[in-house]
């Protein structure tokens, strides 16, 4: 299986990648992005900034990736995940998976996305109209 | 033992720093140096339960024996995607 990890600081190349998961011998590619939306649990969201131990998370998404190459035959598998600030729609994470039949791209990505948000050292902070806050944090 | 720490997110912010170095006693934990932290800075851990700690860069309990020149990352709750 080839893959393609990494955590970026700029915007995300889309095409780059839909060149990077094609394979000729598959007949599926499944494609999650992940983007800014502007609103949060009813408050209005302005812009939103991310923040990585880079390495770590880099190491992480890794393992993860190889937890789903057990489960399911991908043949391409891409995790790109963005960090600084980023503006409403933007695309904070991307995971495209590539496999011969559909089923195993289909199982694998909700699978890699759901672990990388569970325990993958990445954080975004929240900007409002009224102040800022790191999600998951209660104030201190 | 000269510990190198590594504030996150909350914790950067909250410290106003992303690293630095602390010196902790033979057969400190890493819970040990996280009280450490927040006495020094004289801040009150009303959030160590939703912290998690990595030692070189991988997940540990929070009583894991630190050894001199570990690399420690204060680990607040992930939020990626």
């Amino acid at each position: 299986m080839e893959r393609l990890v990494r955590i970026v600081e700029g915007p995300i190349d889309l095409l780059a990648l839909d060149d990077w998961i094609w394979d000729p011998s598959c007949g599926a590619e499944v494609k999650f992005l992940g983007k800014v939306r502007n609103h949060n649990h009813g408050r209005k969201v302005i812009d939103m900034e991310y923040r990585a131990y880079t390495s770590m998370a880099v190491q992480e998404i890794n393992y993860i990736v190889d937890e789903a190459a057990k489960k399911w035959a991908m043949t391409r598998c891409a995790v790109i995940h963005r960090t600084g600030k980023l503006k409403i729609s933007d695309v904070a994470v991307a995971i495209y998976v590539s496999s011969v039949h559909r089923e195993e791209a289909f199982m694998a990505c909700p699978f890699i996305i759901s672990e990388l948000k569970r325990r993958v050292p990445l954080w975004k902070k929240e900007q409002y109209e009224d102040g800022t806050q790191w999600l998951g944090m209660r104030p201190c | 033992m000269k510990i190198n720490v590594k504030y996150f997110a909350f914790y950067e912010d909250l410290l106003d720093r992303k690293e630095e170095q602390v010196e902790v006693g033979e057969g400190a934990t890493v819970a040990d140096l996280f009280n450490h932290v927040m006495r020094q800075y004289e801040f009150k851990d009303r959030l160590s339960t939703s912290t998690l700690f990595a030692v070189n860069q991988a997940y540990v309990p929070r009583d894991c024996l630190l050894k001199n020149g570990d690399e420690v990352a204060f680990i607040p709750p992930v939020a990626g995607g």
